[in-house]
């Protein structure tokens, strides 16, 4: 009898599960762990956060191809200060993160890792044999084999295997899982959604955008560019996984790569932009990525001519290509908040009030973004313990930037209550979070109609300024009568780089059609003085360029400053937003350099000055 | 005549073919009409909903009335070719189809066994017994007052901490951070771990500082990525075992994932049993 019943009971199985993997069910019961998060303490007053949320491992098929082994268990070890093993080193941050989203690209998820599996569903297969071969000839023909689909955006059948996607997809909502510890680690299930349309000259133009999912409650599979490469089609699904499952953000990257239509002022399809476009937009995709290891997308030293910071990091070269992408409109974020401010004016609503965060996009699995502490990136393409000699040298590589032009970074800073999924999240919704070129700088931004000069002298001043005024992100309230707006920068050195220089307040204004920028320095270390121009005197530089080393003895460990704007239009549409400078500090490339007794790249600068950049405050005229 | 006819019947030989005719036509009959089965596909309306909803599920929308129709000779095309292969024998010794059928068992078998509620005793038992999965890092708590150098030198600021260290004459007082520097972030830290001291002082000498030098007395000055610090250290928690009432949850998740491993070894092991394994590679000639 209990034979027949435990037939039965598998019987019930087949039909109600129909042949779904075991991984979906496992996941319930972790569930419980959320209910630890009542006993975590919570600061009504925020803390920072560091964490990356752009991030692939070896399920990622480019990563696969390139020779990423890690999969995401290996990035949350890391993340979490764990030691590891990357290209046959032992590697370690030196301070750990406090959450991370490990965001593989959807199209091909896990396949190219499946196809290799000697066990795997391609086991036997010519594919098998072709993709595991080390010969460079078979690993050229299984790269050709594999971008066939990528770069017509047609998934060859053969790759687009759908149980392999799903189980890919299982593998990473199990991995977020088991690494979320409330108040201590926070992981969020994401993925990337790889959008590059071709232009008429077959380039590809970067739309990319990474996806992440507040909980584990989420569509069984990924939304592909092979699905659609329109970002509206891209809402649609966010849209309706909120319906029927956890919250969910979508955060565009590496406007600086798209050629000019990250922020186009038309839609893919070529239609002019509407209010339901600009809300849409906003409601599903809060944040912009401002900087990352293909370089940062903040402003182009053409574009800001007296912005005297300008010129850093650039990454120039379309993906793939040996093409300069095109950035005269739509590609930097700077710009686009004087564009967003112009649309709003005509439409009523701003499709590029964006927050701001950073990432990596490493394709190593790792989020190693310490400067004196960095491996490379990109597994085989910029092995830095064995190919040092080599990328230090380059002056250009095939199809795209030389390895030595990525960036040590980003990350992400939040201010959260507490570091737990709920919180992370709703920060980032709220955009009380900022990006950073890869360094732990804590900063502060709030704005109002009544702040003082005094405040700042007060030991309790964050509460106040939260009492009367908003945070980085939010919008300044209408104003009644005929104030300026304040504002309270405060920002706080990573203990494990350099000393900082300065904090500045950017400040893109929009009336009738016409948008400007201004950059003021609002407090800065040490006694320098502002010359006739207005200009503030350089920090100095202590960096040894031989020796790959720099002293704290300038910069100051803290900042904090009140500036009044006192140049306020209250007809004016406003972005502002801060950049804290840090010392210059010398670039990883020349620690390699250092190491290795090797000259410096003549490719990238031998120092520079990191840096944060807070989302802005808004403010908009009463109509 | 008759009687032959009937002699005729009554061999047993004869019995026998028409008995073998009758079961023959019998047979064929059937086996007719389980081939006209074989090759009958319903699409029935519950699988076109299924359809529908593997459709919704993966895109997110419903599928047009053209998809929908796609989606349903997919199907069709599907299930003529899977039949078709069964009919060839495709299905076996073919080791995707062996892995996938093996692992589809495996989880059907699988936590098969609903594991009931845990008491108390049973949390307190595994705890007892597996104290080493509780563990914790060891921790400090910790006051400090801060010496800036900003706008000066970190030469004097660490002249200042000396200074304002021989004042204390190691006692615990209030306010003692006031003798020092704002420090934008804690003056008290509760509980850290290393890693915590690493990510809010940078991985500077006062990590380790906090975790060797002596308790309760002011101590310093030592340096953090910050500039100069004197500590006050009053407790420090060792590498321990996390008490049971702090982490009850966590015991209960442990216990329940240790019991199921238990119970999906338990039925491995008896299916194993019903099985003779000859290790033939292990003969010697």
């Amino acid at each position: 009898m209990r034979k027949i019943i435990q037939a039965g009971l598998v019987l019930l199985l087949i039909t109600s599960c129909g042949g779904k993997d075991s991984s979906k069910d496992v996941t319930v019961d972790k569930a419980q762990k959320t209910a630890e998060i009542d006993e975590i303490a919570e600061n009504p007053l925020k803390d920072c956060f560091f964490g990356d949320l752009h991030l692939h491992t070896s399920l990622s098929p480019d990563a696969n191809m390139i020779g990423t082994t890690a999969l995401p268990e290996d990035s949350y070890k890391f993340a979490m200060g764990e030691e590891v093993t990357y290209m046959g080193q032992k590697i370690k941050r030196i301070a750990p993160l406090d959450f991370l989203a490990v965001t593989d690209h959807s199209e091909y998820l896990g396949v190219i890792a499946a196809i290799k599996d000697p066990n795997g569903p391609y086991a036997g297969t010519d594919r098998n044999k072709l993709y595991n071969s080390k010969d460079q000839k078979d690993v050229a023909k299984a790269y050709a084999d594999f971008m066939v689909g990528v770069v017509a955006n047609k998934p060859a059948p053969e790759l687009n295997n759908e149980k392999v996607i799903k189980s890919s997809w299982q593998r990473i909502i199990e991995a977020a899982s088991k690494y979320n510890k409330p108040g201590k680690f926070t992981t969020f299930v994401g993925y990337e959604w790889t959008s590059m349309p071709s232009d008429a000259n077959k380039h590809s133009q970067n739309l990319h955008r990474c996806v992440i999912f507040k909980g584990e409650k989420v569509p069984d599979k990924p939304f592909s560019s092979f699905d659609s490469d329109d970002p509206e089609d891209l809402w649609t699904y966010l849209e309706n996984a909120r319906k029927t499952g956890d919250d969910v953000i979508a955060v565009p990257h590496n406007g600086n790569l798209s050629n000019g239509l990250m922020f186009d002022t038309k839609t893919l399809k070529g239609k002019p932009l509407t209010k339901e476009y600009a809300d849409r937009r906003m409601n599903n995709e809060p944040l912009t990525e401002i900087a990352q290891g293909k370089g940062q997308s903040e402003t182009h030293p053409s574009l800001s001519g007296n912005d005297e910071f300008a010129n850093y990091e650039l990454v120039e070269i379309l993906l793939s290509s040996s093409a300069k992408a095109k950035f005269q409109k739509g590609s930097y974020v700077r710009q686009a908040y004087g564009v967003g401010q112009e649309l709003q004016e005509k439409l009523g609503s701003n499709p590029f009030k964006y927050g701001l965060e950073g990432g990596t996009d490493y394709h190593s699995g790792f989020s190693t973004t310490e400067e004196n502490n960095y491996p490379g990136s990109h597994a085989s393409q910029d092995n830095l313990a064995k190919d040092y000699a080599t990328i230090l040298a380059a002056t250009e590589s095939i199809g795209g930037e030389p390895a030595s032009k990525l960036s040590a970074g980003g990350l992400t800073g939040v201010w959260a209550e507490s570091n737990t999924r709920d919180a992370i999240f709703n920060a980032l919704k709220k955009k009380e979070c900022f990006g950073t070129s890869g360094v732990r700088i804590k900063v502060r931004l709030f704005a109002g109609w009544d702040y003082s000069n005094n405040l700042i002298k007060q030991n309790n001043w964050i509460k106040e300024a939260y009492a009367s005024g908003v945070p980085m992100g939010a919008d300044l309230p209408i104003s009644t009568n005929s104030k300026k707006p304040k504002f309270l920068v405060q920002a706080i050195k990573d203990p494990n780089s350099g000393n900082l220089d300065r904090i500045q307040i950017i400040k893109v204004s929009t009336k009738n059609g016409k948008s400007t920028e201004k950059i003021f320095d609002v407090v800065w270390a040490g006694s320098r003085k502002v010359d006739a121009k207005g200009k503030l005197a350089s920090v100095g530089n202590t960096v040894d360029i031989k020796a790959g080393s720099y002293t704290n003895t300038i910069g100051a460990a803290t900042l904090l400053g009140y500036w009044e704007d006192t140049e306020f239009d209250p007809q004016s549409y406003v972005t502002y937003y801060a950049r804290v400078l840090e010392i210059p500090t010398p670039r990883w490339s020349t620690y390699l350099a250092a190491k290795h007794n090797l000259p410096v790249s003549k490719t990238v600068p031998a120092t520079i000055q990191e840096r944060a950049w807070t989302s802005p405050v808004w403010y908009t005229p009463a109509k | 005549m008759a009687i032959k006819i009937k002699r005729f019947f009554s061999e047993p030989l004869i019995q026998f073919i028409i008995l073998g005719g009758l079961l023959f036509l019998f047979v064929s009959y059937f086996q007719q009409k389980k081939d006209i089965e074989a090759r009958e596909i319903t699409v029935s309306k519950e699988k076109v909903n299924q359809i529908i909803l593997n459709y919704k599920t993966q895109v997110g929308s419903l599928p047009s009335k053209q998809e929908l129709e796609a989606l349903i000779d997919g199907y069709i095309k599907e299930e003529i070719s899977y039949r078709e292969a069964k009919k060839l024998g495709l299905d076996h010794d073919d080791e995707i189809i062996r892995r996938r059928l093996s692992q589809k068992f495996d989880f059907l078998q699988t936590d098969l066994v609903e594991i009931k509620e845990p008491t108390e005793e049973d949390l307190l038992l595994f705890y007892n017994n597996h104290k080493k999965l509780f563990r914790k890092d060891a921790t400090v708590t910790f006051s400090h007052i801060y010496f800036s150098a900003d706008n000066s030198t970190a030469a004097l600021a660490k002249e200042r901490a000396i200074i304002v260290l021989k004042q204390l004459q190691n006692h615990e007082i209030a306010n003692a951070h006031e003798k020092g520097d704002l420090f934008p972030l804690q003056y008290d830290y509760v509980d850290q771990a290393v890693v915590d001291v690493q990510q809010n002082f940078g991985n500077k000498p006062i990590v380790d500082f906090l975790f060797k030098e002596p308790l309760k007395r002011w101590l310093g000055p030592v340096e953090s990525g910050y500039g100069w610090h004197l500590v006050f250290i009053s407790s420090r928690g060792n590498t321990g075992i996390m008490p049971y009432k702090l982490i009850k949850e966590e015991v209960k998740l442990n216990y329940i994932d240790s019991v199921k491993a238990t119970q999906n070894k338990i039925a491995y092991d008896k299916l194993a049993k019903k099985y003779l394994i000859n290790r033939s590679y292990l003969d010697k000639k």
